[in-house]
């Protein structure tokens, strides 16, 4: 853990909490899109319902970030355009479905990992917040997967061609994301904010970076077999994860 | 649709995590380097790789899942790590809902050790499969040496729950045995229980044995095979194997079974581990007491396998056409053919 006394304290969680509050924002404007798909009041309400909780989370990341004196930075960010641009096309076509897919099982697992990595090796503080955002994400999660359970039972080739694209444009740009190397040469994320890499930083924070992409993978691969994908095919899919 | 079986299984070494990963990926991905692979897989957490089809030669049909551990046994391998890796499988198989699991390879030492623990813990019965792997050990060395008179067999990893069971199968059929382990007292113990079976190191083993099982629990090709007598029969059948083929010696993979109906999995770099189409029997006693619908944890703990229930496993298997595999004896045949010649050179 870092000391508040450490020089590079606020730069750390500077770029840490940045990028929560940029994959929050993300969930929320992903949320908003899913409402205007929605023909179903029920879910309309229970997406706002979402969207605020998303809401919450972002707030309350914001205002640790003014208690530690780490102003916030709005990065040009590679890595979220790209899934930006996925969870695009799967609304572009109108297919609510598709969306849930991203938002609610490949980007909560990717937040869940996460929340759940910087709980360990952060100040209580940041710990009990980030805990409880990640328990909420779990239940947004298990949303997630009865629906993909349900849709499953529908339409299973359908199911299959949304994962497969969601994998290949999704979770394969998250799994390089949460990689061990630093990026090369320098991140579009990080690099704007702190000038290099960030993963040099989360070492220093004690984050044990060789596990984050095995946990999500993990998460990930579990969610979609319980959903009642089959084995193989979320094993060929965590494969294609690998760089 | 619910699982009978689950498999929890390794591979042998990283060459065969490659090839199991690159065809997983498909053939647009960029290949994968083997260093990267060596990283890769202590990382890698256990996980359902896919589904196995099992037909019975009496017509049965079950249904099997394999679970890989990711566990790759290495010089500086932490024991600790390694069983935290197959608890996590043993957990994975039980979410599965397979009715029993078996326990493949290095996973099985930790049902040694559990024994009756994990069914507990896990509320699934594991079977470690060791006794139809020593029981079809027993039948190949056996039938490796049926021409030579009074052969004597060493058994390395003796005081293993494998290597006793071979042990103790071979003395009841009157072979005579030296027993090579890490550990002199378990050895010694075993050779009370056997009528004062002589006890040796292998340096002392290789040389005087006619036939070589290798059972012990260690790192591919990590027992020397330089001492041993040319034409020596070495049955390896160690997982990952224990040594490495070596000119002049009559050296096969053993522990392994052929099916008159062979189990189907949808991704065989994973599942048909043996080669040549065939699978190894601790596995496959899994499939066995699934055919049977004994949903128990057939081979527990560690020492107790007896001739009795060899016989009774290897019959179980046999009634569902499975059977020891032949015997592929795998010689370096240049390195053979150079050796003659360098001995003819020599005037010997």
């Amino acid at each position: 853990m870092l000391s508040p006394e450490h020089e590079r304290y606020r730069p750390v969680h500077q770029i840490i909490l940045s990028q929560a509050v940029a994959g929050e924002a993300i969930a929320i404007r992903h949320l908003a899109r899913m409402i205007c798909l929605s023909k179903d009041l029920d879910e309309r309400l229970e997406l706002v319902q979402d969207a605020g909780r998303e809401r919450a989370h972002l707030l309350s990341l914001r205002s640790v970030a003014a208690d530690i004196g780490a102003p916030l930075v709005a990065a040009p960010d590679p890595y979220w355009d790209e899934v930006g641009r996925a969870f695009d096309s799967f609304a572009d076509a109108g297919d609510l479905d598709g969306c849930y897919i991203v938002q609610d099982v490949v980007l909560e697992c990717y937040a869940i990992t996460l929340y759940r990595a910087l709980e360990t090796c952060t100040e209580p503080f940041l710990a009990e917040l980030v805990r409880r955002i990640a328990d909420e994400e779990e239940r947004h999660l298990a949303h997630g997967i009865e629906r993909v359970r349900r849709d499953l039972e529908r339409d299973p080739s359908k199911v299959h061609a949304r994962i497969e694209e969601a994998n290949e444009s999704v979770a394969r740009v998250l799994a390089g994301w949460v990689r061990e190397e630093d990026c090369e040469p320098i991140c579009g994320v990080c690099g704007s904010v702190g000038g290099t890499c960030a993963k040099d930083d989360l070492r220093l924070l004690g984050m044990d970076l060789p596990s984050l992409q095995p946990a999500f993978a993990q998460l990930y691969g579990d969610s979609l077999r319980a959903a009642g994908l089959g084995a193989a095919d979320v094993a060929r899919w965590l494969a294609r994860l690998i760089e | 649709m619910g699982y009978d079986v689950a498999f929890i299984g390794h591979l042998d070494d990283v060459q065969a995590y490659r090839e199991a990963l690159e065809a997983l990926r498909g053939p647009d991905r960029p290949p994968l380097t083997m260093e990267r692979v060596r990283q890769l897989i202590p990382r890698m957490q256990p996980m359902p790789i896919c589904d196995v089809a099992l037909r019975s030669a009496r017509g049965f049909d079950r249904h099997g899942i394999y679970v890989d551990a990711f566990l790759l046994p290495t010089p500086t391998w932490a024991l600790r790590t390694a069983l935290a890796k197959v608890r996590a499988a043993c957990r994975q198989a039980a979410e599965t809902g397979a009715r029993i699991g078996v326990l493949g390879g290095f996973s099985s030492i930790v049902g040694e050790q559990a024994g009756a623990r994990l069914t507990d813990e896990f509320g699934l019965p594991f079977t470690t499969g060791n006794t139809l792997t020593a029981a079809v050990i027993a039948t190949q060395i056996e039938r490796a040496v049926s021409d030579l008179a009074a052969p004597t067999i060493a058994v390395v990893g003796a005081a293993g729950d494998v290597g006793s069971g071979v042990c103790r199968i071979l003395h009841g059929k009157g072979f005579e045995l030296l027993l090579v382990g890490r550990a002199r007292p378990p050895l010694e113990r075993l050779s009370a229980e056997l009528g004062g079976q002589r006890v040796c190191s292998w340096a002392e083993a290789a040389p005087k044995a006619d036939g070589v099982v290798l059972v012990a629990s260690t790192m591919h090709g990590a027992i020397s095979l330089e001492h041993v007598r040319k034409h020596t029969m070495v049955l390896d059948a160690g997982h990952p194997p224990n040594a490495q083929p070596s000119p002049g010696l009559r050296y096969a993979m053993a522990g392994r079974v052929t099916h008159r109906h062979k189990p189907v999995g949808e991704i065989p770099q994973f599942v048909e581990q043996g080669g040549a189409g065939e699978f190894h029997a601790c596995l496959v006693e899994g499939e066995v007491l699934a055919f049977e619908q004994r949903w128990e944890a057939f081979s527990s703990g560690r020492g107790n396998i007896r001739p009795e229930q060899g016989n009774e496993i290897l019959g179980l298997a046999r009634r569902h056409g499975i059977e020891p595999a032949p015997l592929h004896w795998m010689v370096d045949s240049l390195s053979e053919r150079l050796n003659e010649h360098a001995e003819a050179a020599a005037g010997r």
